[in-house]
């Protein structure tokens, strides 16, 4: 297993730099996933570190040797691709048995491995059926065990889940990031998906418009956000625009656009007057009591909707300026709102956060 | 679909069918006919009908030569155009480049203009006082004073100008088909780049090559503006001899015969084709 | 970028086969300007000038006027029976019967040379029947010429309608619109690269065509490459020459003003516009 570096890696095509000065460091074992939206460059990103595109400027490592000058197949890397690209020409056993085949492994091994790879992704049934006869999920799983075969250095994932239903989907992620732990190989794993990668990665990798916007854990994303773009996309929030009025004791007085004043905390370069946008979790929201600290933020809504979604109870409500704000209460909640009711919702100013409101 | 739809859809086809039809079968028909008519003298038929014209050919060894001929120029002239559209509609399948969309205009630009303007050139080109002689006669000091038409290698030639823009929007079309995601597959899993083409490429271009090849052999066995404008006399083809049959001749039960042996020759060479690759048979249309 | 041994192969057919396609229309063209009057062409041209293309023969304008008109009859003629089939077939109660979409292709296991004397041999007897003369007609190149051409229209019209296009048509139908609607709206706009293509190629080969139309020419009623080609059998003209570079010309011209108008990928689909 091997490490991967991107040195100020750059690609452009044209006049578009569609991937700009990376720098990321992924450890051995490590599963690290490529987050963002569509054109945000992890999938070309992706494709350098296979080999199958050149890098503009900039190196690209694997365990410590810059493969920039070698083709895919002298990497040693395993990929999955986003239509699977399995070999319509071939039944699933030489499907897997392809990368060893190429490497000039004896029958004996390849046998072997072909079994290994069967019994790991649970395909052993389909053996003998060619990838047409074969289910989305299925042809992925082999598509997966077709990577691994040749025991490869490093693993590399192009939104392989995309195609799958959202049961089979989570299922398929449980089983991506067993294998993983399983064979303790170094894993890039790309997606547009936040809940995706919030299941798999250890790490996660934010990308947007070809930079890397903030690199953390699940945790460390979800909590501390870097920029109104990253709290957007990871997890849901409620957007608040409004204007910075004063800076003191690390909190920041916003005159929202809905009338009310708040206190939040300053996650970014606003200064005094600028334009600013606030947000707050939906399960960090919740219906005033009488009881509550007088320091924390109130602010008026009507009751529009509650949806009871299992494991907790979601209220939509609306804001004096008509905008939609979600709230996440636990699902054992009394006294929930009815539609019409006009409450009052309360938030510690620690759990919100305020950006200067740039186009995120 | 409501039955008042599908059976518009039928009369459509009822149409389209008889008409084909009357134009397909009746003409053959009535050559068919001809065919087994004796020639009496040039312009005269006679009434009995029989074999005879067709054993008369089928018996002559001069006349197998010929066909020989024909098919190998065919075949021949086949496989130089594979080789040749492979790369070129690879390129144009694979290439991401507005460049792309002139190389395709000069394509299909190629393939408008008539066989016999580029024969035209061709005899320009590699006639005895054509650029290409002289040039070799001046590079070899006087001593290479070449023939390069009237013979099967210039025919040959016409042929591939003939099918070449063919062959290569054909096999355009089936590259496109083949995403490019796996031949990406391939060569991450430790194929080079032969061993990704003979593996997963070409298993998947086969049946649409083959197609193609089988359309560009059948205009080949037809054709007779290379033959004639490039042969020189020296190449007989079957095509030729048909010609002159008619027009010489005016010999046409023969020339029936034989036309009718040629078109047996191209459909058992699809039919043996059809062996090979059950799915080659359907004819892939360049679009 | 790594210059790979695949890339090298790659190119160099395909620049072979573009400078092998070109060379001789360029040649054509080029020796298209030379005064040369003599016994041979010559190429490259010596003297340059337009003499033969100020002395072009009106025999070669009337051949070129005949070839398009004749083209495009039986291109559009040969569309709409290929459509009509193609539509028949996919549509149709029969279902997609192998044995009809074989019957449409059969005349591409005919050799053009045998459709030729075929169509001569058969306008002879409708001669000496009725009384009919087809040979050297417009009516008979034409009809002589569907026979090769609703292959090529049945095939290009029959490739676009796919199963995509039936749920497309579904989806309209349970939308609430009529048969007619459907067809208007949803079948026709899909069947346009089809019949695109269909029409393109039919003209293309109707208009290229020898082997066919060589035997049904006669005195003054003859195609413009029948008329090239027998020029270069048995006479010397270099106003061959000057028409074949017209022909390339407006070839060009055409074709780009296709690409301009209504883009590439309706005659070729994949070709991005």
């Amino acid at each position: 297993m091997s490490s991967v570096a991107l040195e100020r890696l750059r690609k452009r095509y044209r006049d578009i730099d569609v991937v700009k000065d990376i720098d990321l460091d992924i450890a051995q074992g490590e599963l690290v996933v490529l987050l963002g939206p569509s054109g945000c460059g992890k999938t070309t990103t992706l494709r350098m570190i296979a080999g199958l595109v050149q890098p503009t400027a900039g190196r690209v490592r694997i365990g410590g040797e810059t493969v920039d000058d070698l083709p895919p197949r002298a990497r040693n890397i395993g990929m999955v691709f986003q239509d699977y690209a399995l070999f319509p020409n071939m039944p699933v056993r030489e499907n897997i048995a392809f990368g060893l085949q190429e490497r000039k492994a004896s029958h004996k091994r390849i046998d072997a491995r072909v079994a290994e790879m069967l019994a790991l992704t649970r395909m052993h049934a389909f053996v003998e059926r060619y990838p047409a006869e074969l289910s989305g999920g299925q042809q992925q799983r082999v598509a997966l065990a077709r990577a691994l075969a040749y025991e490869p250095r490093v693993l590399l994932m192009d939104e392989p889940l995309g195609a799958l239903d959202q049961r089979l989907r989570e299922d398929m992620q449980r089983e991506v990031a067993r294998i993983q732990k399983a064979l303790g190989i170094t894993t890039v794993f790309v997606t547009h998906d936040q809940q995706e990668a919030m299941v798999l990665a250890e790490r996660i990798v934010v990308m947007n418009a070809g930079r890397i916007e903030q690199v953390g854990t699940p945790e460390q994303l979800y909590a501390n956000p870097q920029s109104l773009f990253i709290a957007d996309f990871i997890g849901r929030t409620n957007r608040l625009p409004g204007e910075a009025r004063e800076l003191a004791d690390g909190l920041v007085r916003v005159a929202l656009r809905n009338g009310r004043a708040i206190r939040a905390r300053a996650a970014g370069a606003a200064q005094v007057g600028d334009a600013v946008v606030c947000t707050v979790r939906p399960e960090k929201l919740r219906i005033a009591q009488a009881s509550d600290d007088a320091s924390d933020n109130m602010m008026p809504v009507t009751m529009r909707r509650r949806s009871f979604m299992g494991s907790s109870i979601d209220l939509a409500v609306e804001d004096p300026a008509g905008s939609e704000i979600l709230l996440k209460l636990s699902a054992t909640s009394t006294d929930v709102p009815a539609p019409g009711d006009a409450i009052v919702v309360a938030f510690r100013p620690e759990d919100c956060l305020c950006f200067a409101a740039t186009a995120a | 679909m409501m039955p008042g739809a599908r059976r518009a859809y039928d009369s459509g086809l009822i149409a389209a069918f008889v008409g084909s039809a009357l134009l397909f079968l009746v003409p053959q028909f009535f050559f068919i006919r001809q065919s087994l008519l004796p020639n009496l003298a040039p312009g005269v038929v006679g009434d009995t009908l029989s074999l005879e014209n067709y054993r008369a050919i089928v018996t002559d060894a001069f006349y197998w030569g010929v066909f020989g001929r024909t098919i190998g120029l065919s075949v021949v002239s086949v496989a130089v155009g594979l080789l040749l559209a492979f790369p070129t509609a690879y390129l144009l399948a694979r290439i991401r480049s507005r460049v792309v969309r002139w190389l395709i205009v000069l394509l299909l630009i190629s393939s408008f203009v008539s066989v016999v303007v580029k024969v035209l050139g061709l005899t320009l080109l590699l006639g005895t006082d054509g650029p290409v002689v002289r040039a070799l006669h001046a590079l070899s000091f006087g001593l290479w004073d070449l023939r390069l038409v009237h013979n099967d290698a210039s025919v040959a030639i016409g042929l591939v100008q003939y099918t070449l823009p063919l062959l290569v929007m054909i096999l355009f079309g089936v590259i496109q088909n083949v995403p490019p995601s796996l031949e990406e597959a391939a060569l991450v899993h430790g194929a080079s780049d032969w061993r990704a083409f003979r593996r997963v490429l070409l298993p998947l271009l086969w049946p649409g090559a083959l197609a193609a090849a089988l359309i560009a052999f059948n205009m080949n066995m037809g054709a007779f503006t290379s033959a004639v404008l490039l042969g020189g006399g020296r190449v007989l083809t079957v095509p030729i001899m048909i010609q002159r049959k008619i027009i010489l001749e005016t010999d046409y039960p023969n020339a029936a015969a034989l036309s009718l042996l040629l078109t047996l020759a191209v459909v058992l060479v699809n039919l043996a084709a059809l062996k090979v690759r059950p799915g080659a048979f359907a004819a892939t249309h360049p679009g | 970028m790594r210059i790979s041994g695949k890339h090298i192969a790659i190119g160099a057919g395909a620049l072979f086969s573009y400078v092998f396609l070109l060379i001789p229309l360029a040649v054509v063209v080029g020796a298209s300007f030379d005064d040369g009057a003599g016994a041979y062409f010559r190429f490259p041209p010596e003297h340059l000038s337009l003499r033969w293309y100020r002395e072009l023969p009106a025999k070669y304008w009337h051949g070129l006027e005949l070839s398009c008109l004749i083209a495009l009859a039986a291109a559009a003629t040969s569309t709409l029976i290929g459509a009509l089939a193609a539509l028949g077939i996919a549509k149709g109660s029969l279902g997609r019967s192998a044995l009809l979409e074989t019957f449409f292709r059969l005349p591409l296991q005919v050799p053009f040379v045998v459709t030729g004397i075929v169509f001569l041999q058969f306008y002879y007897l409708l001669f000496d029947a009725w009384r009919v003369s087809l040979i050297g007609s417009y009516a008979g190149f034409v009809l002589a010429h569907l026979f090769f051409c609703i292959p090529y229209a049945a095939g290009a019209v029959g490739s676009v309608i796919t199963d995509d296009l039936r749920r497309i048509e579904n989806a309209g139908r349970i939308a609430g619109a009529t048969e007619w609607r459907v067809f208007r709206r949803l079948t026709l706009p899909a069947l346009k690269p089809g019949l695109f293509s269909g029409f393109f190629y039919a003209f293309i080969v109707s208009f290229g065509d020898v082997p066919v139309s060589v035997f049904l020419s006669t005195g003054g009623v003859v195609p413009l490459p029948v008329e090239i080609f027998q020029t270069l059998q048995f006479e010397f003209d270099p106003a061959v020459l000057s028409i074949s570079s017209v022909v390339v010309v407006l070839s060009a011209l055409f074709i780009v003003f296709v690409q301009r108008v209504v883009g590439l990928d309706l005659i070729l689909p994949g070709a991005r516009r």
